[in-house]
């Protein structure tokens, strides 16, 4: 057991470009690190139910650890907020607080998102199966949904990122709706 | 009579009474000591109070361990209770708990939705919808939003959802409701008993108990989790076996010391056992008379009673103590104790003229009860135990009392000072709050309340618009003429109101909804014309034109459609019937302006119900009541006493120690507790009816005769040691009447004995 942590240490301790895939916990390691974060959003959802995508855009902001706002400013504004366990939603029609777990529809996406940016490992891989691919440059996260009740919604989370930024959020559905959200970091 | 006459007839009255008593039906339903009540609000709130909806709602809260354990314990009470046939709903706060909710909002949407207008499918107001629509698909919500869109694109389903999810604002974790602060872990649960049916409460209790222990022991790490459970029926359950361990208790503890005190002063134990037959064959003739009257007989009414009637043991003790005298003795003691029983009876009679079906039983009980304590006393004692006592109790000198400048000193001072301290409490101060009333224990009532702070409800459902109608139609009716006064004040008088037709509207209402429904055709065209340059598929909307069409010829929902489902319990908490008819209650949340409101709603013919102040003004009531029948009984006690002493100077001599005993002992009380409630006054009308036996005793007494302090005393010291004990109960009912009558009595006696003068002899 010793000898096998020893191991981990001495391969986790390796430059990244050396190896031919990045390990998932690397890349929480860097993300992680990061205490505070803003960025841009271009959201495009690709619903059977329409004949053309719909395309919506703000702001995202991560503080560490685990408080993340999605601020949608295009086409209606809307402000989404994750606190603990509790998800706050303000829109034109009023204020919502629910809880995380009583709605998958929004959970489930969520827990992906602030998982993979506070690189709290433990919540993901309770929920999901990763896989990673890439480099430290070029990652990509792939989260599969462990429990039936989240299967039956979502297909797959697919998390890209550079370092320690996040590049893009795809989201299969397993009714085949798709959404792509891409991400551009503000410099601070 | 010849004595064995005597001895057969209180033989076959007792078994006649007997058998009465075999025959009759005991209750121990705690509402036996709520009032018949006045109006129609105060009938409801008695009624909800009793069986309601309120009345069977079980809150349990675990904490004391971390809030993933509690959690999974109350997940884990759920599972194990949910199929339990006492419970009609357990709730833990899991969404998928409140499906059949959403099923019946969802299947039943065109008849429940406000919305719906004759122009509420016009093709603008499509067309305004299938915006809507698209945007809400790209927001975070939209794949909630998604899997209704195309049986309902005008969002009825979540408009109403979101009308109705008060439970939306709870905090939990994982699922499970939690207090704000996310330490506690909570459960409610409704029975199907009524809260007003302890047994079945108690097996409900025992039920849910019973889940947490064994989910407790098999979950690690939940060995150190504290459970708290509180409800009507919890408090009740609670109340009732403090109140008959107390009871057995303590009336055992007094019964032993009267006994004690008996057997020390008469030194023979046949003695003691005589003592009782008086008070025995009054607690048979008093249940007997109260099964005859009112058809059963409350467990508490048999308790009180036995004590309330405590004053027949003074006949024994008055018989044992004048029989050794012979029978000049005896003639002089018949009389001045029929008369004392006659005041008592003339008291207590009062007492029938109560709302509260219990206290009008005790002023029965203690009335039949007495008559035959008297009559036992008076012709069975006799053939029993011809010499009384064997020995004659030692007279005191009359020199014990001090000389009467002296006495009328002591007694002007201490009425002086009882008014002073009356007047510094500004007038009596009366316990007005109802739970003053409450049986349930002070710790109970603790848990009460963080419970329910916990669960968000601590002022919740405290003001209510209120309706009345002949049936079920009549009021829904009543309540949807209110909704657009209440819309208006939504906001500014009010912050949100919740009205059963929201759940339940009326049949007219539905059918109006229905008319409003447009034709197929129409829908599909003006559908087409609505989503014209919209990027929604063709056909998407197949399940809404399909559903609004069966809308159209829906039969009704009732009350029958909400079975099963966690709404059908709100709605029976809102709208009660009985014999008088039908009421509904619309809750106000966030209530700002009392006033307007109530100008606002009985506009309507509503009225404004603050629940709190109902059900205060109900105790005030009772007090009223109490003070009323006080002064009643205390009107027919002179009444009685000037038709028989004639005098005015000996009718004041008989009553002016009472009235001391009773200013000071009202005092005393204001001293030691700060405020009078309800039981003082009932145990100040019991002061009078003991004490003026000792006036009575004292008017008839001649100068120069020895006191007949003795006998007296005795009887005084059981009736304080009786009903001082019972000051000791932690319930108010029992600390209030033992506490008043224990100090009543003593003070009577005193006062009577300084202040009554002796006859002059020969008069």
């Amino acid at each position: 057991m010793k000898a096998l942590s020893v191991a981990i240490m001495l391969v986790m301790a390796l430059p990244a470009e050396a190896r031919a895939d990045i390990a998932p916990d690397a890349i929480f390691h860097t993300l992680a690190a990061v205490k505070t974060s803003r960025a841009h959003f271009v959201e495009t959802r690709h619903l059977a139910m329409l004949t053309a995508p719909v395309i919506a855009s703000g702001t995202l902001s991560y503080t560490a650890s685990g408080h993340v706002e999605k601020q949608t400013l295009v086409p209606a504004s809307e402000t989404l907020t994750i606190d603990g366990d509790t998800l706050t939603l303000v829109n034109a029609s009023g204020t919502r607080t629910i809880g995380l777990s009583d709605v998958p529809e929004i959970g489930a996406l969520v827990i992906a998102m602030r998982g993979t940016l506070s690189g709290n490992t433990a919540a993901l891989h309770q929920h999901y199966e990763l896989t990673a691919t890439g480099d430290s440059a070029h990652w990509v996260l792939l989260l599969q949904p462990r429990e039936a009740a989240v299967q039956r919604l979502i297909q797959y989370v697919r998390i890209a990122g550079s370092g320690a930024s996040l590049t893009e959020v795809d989201t299969l559905q397993t009714d085949g709706d798709e959404s792509d959200m891409r991400i551009v970091e503000d410099r601070p | 009579m010849a004595k064995g006459a005597v001895l057969a007839i209180w033989i076959v009255s007792l078994a006649v009474a007997g058998l009465v008593i075999a025959r009759a039906q005991f209750t121990t339903d705690m509402s036996a000591f709520l009032p018949r009540a006045p109006t129609q609000v105060q009938r409801v709130l008695v009624n909800q109070i009793r069986d309601g909806a309120a009345s069977r709602l079980l809150l349990v809260g675990i904490d004391g361990v971390p809030v993933e354990v509690s959690a999974a314990l109350i997940r884990g009470m759920a599972a194990r209770v949910a199929s339990d046939r006492q419970f009609a709903m357990v709730q833990d706060g899991e969404i998928s708990g409140l499906a059949a909710d959403g099923k019946y909002l969802f299947a039943h949407r065109y008849l429940l939705s406000p919305a719906i207008t004759p122009t509420h499918y016009s093709k603008d107001n499509l067309h305004k919808a299938l915006l809507d629509d698209l945007g809400q698909l790209s927001s975070a919500t939209g794949g909630i939003v998604k899997q209704t869109l195309p049986a309902d694109p005008t969002g009825e389903t979540l408009a109403l959802a979101g009308r109705l999810a008060d439970e939306g604002t709870m905090t939990r974790h994982d699922g499970v409701w939690t207090d704000a602060k996310g330490t506690m872990s909570l459960l409610a649960a409704q029975t199907v008993a009524p809260g007003s049916d302890l047994d079945r409460q108690e097996q409900a209790l025992g039920a849910l108990e019973q889940a947490f222990e064994a989910v407790r022991t098999a979950l690690p790490g939940a060995q150190n989790a504290h459970f708290a459970i509180t409800g009507p029926g919890v408090l009740g359950v609670h109340a009732r076996a403090a109140m008959k361990r107390q009871t057995k208790q303590l009336s055992g503890i007094a019964s032993g010391v009267v006994a004690a005190l008996l057997l020390a002063a008469f030194r023979r134990p046949s003695i003691l056992v005589l003592a009782f037959l008086p008070v025995a064959s009054g607690v048979v003739a008093g249940i007997a008379a109260v099964a005859l009257g009112f058809g059963s007989v409350h467990g508490i009414t048999v308790g009180f009673g036995v004590t309330l009637i405590g004053e027949a043991v003074d006949y024994a003790i008055y018989y044992f103590t004048y029989a050794p005298g012979g029978a000049a003795g005896l003639l002089r003691l018949w009389p001045i104790l029929r008369m004392g029983m006659a005041l008592s009876v003339a008291g207590f009679a009062a007492m029938l003229f109560s709302g509260f079906t219990g206290f009008a039983q005790l002023g029965l009980f203690t009335m039949a009860g007495l008559v035959a304590a008297y009559l036992v006393a008076r012709f069975v004692l006799p053939v029993l135990t011809p010499r009384g006592g064997a020995s004659r109790l030692p007279n005191l000198p009359a020199r014990l009392l001090p000389p009467p400048k002296l006495a009328w000193g002591l007694c002007g001072a201490v009425a002086l000072a009882s008014c002073l301290e009356v007047v510094s409490h500004e007038g009596p101060r009366w316990q007005d709050d109802i739970t003053s009333l409450s049986p349930a224990s002070a710790a109970d009532l603790s848990v009460d309340r963080s419970l329910r702070a916990a669960a968000g409800q601590d002022d919740q459902s405290r003001y209510f618009a209120f309706v009345t109608g002949r049936d079920l139609q009549a009021v829904l009716q009543e309540t949807e003429t209110l909704v657009p006064v209440l819309d208006s004040l939504t906001g500014e008088a009010i912050r949100s109101y919740d009205a059963p037709t929201l759940i339940l509207p009326s049949e007219q209402r539905q059918h109006e909804r229905q008319a409003a429904l447009p034709d197929s055709a129409t829908l599909a065209a003006d559908l087409q014309a609505a989503s014209a340059g919209l990027p929604f598929q063709p056909g998407l909307f197949e399940p809404f034109l399909r559903d609004v069409q069966a809308a159209r010829t829906a039969p009704v929902i009732t009350p029958d459609t909400l079975l099963g489902t966690a709404m059908r319990l709100k709605f029976d908490a809102m709208v009660a019937h009985d014999t008088d008819g039908w009421t509904a209650m619309t809750s106000l949340a966030g209530l700002r302006d009392p006033q307007s409101v109530e100008a606002a709603l009985a506009e309507q013919g509503a009225a404004l119900v603050d629940l709190k102040t109902a059900s205060n003004g109900l105790l005030l009531d009772y007090r009223r009541e109490a003070v009323t029948l006080a002064a009643c009984g205390s009107l027919a006690m002179t009444a009685l006493l000037v038709a028989v002493l004639r005098k005015p100077a000996r009718v004041a001599a008989v009553l002016l120690p009472l009235a001391l005993a009773v200013l000071a002992t009202t005092a005393l009380s204001l001293a030691g507790e700060h405020r009078l409630s309800i039981f003082t006054i009932f145990g100040l009308l019991l002061t009078v009816a003991v004490g003026s036996n000792y006036c009575l005793f004292f008017e008839r007494r001649v100068a120069g005769e020895p006191l007949a302090l003795s006998s007296l005393a005795l009887a005084n010291l059981c009736t304080v040691a009786g009903f001082g004990i019972l000051s000791f109960s932690a319930i108010p009912v029992l600390r209030g009447i033992g506490g008043t009558v224990a100090i009543g009595a003593f003070l009577s006696l005193v006062s009577g004995a300084m202040l009554i003068p002796p006859r002059r002899a020969g008069a």
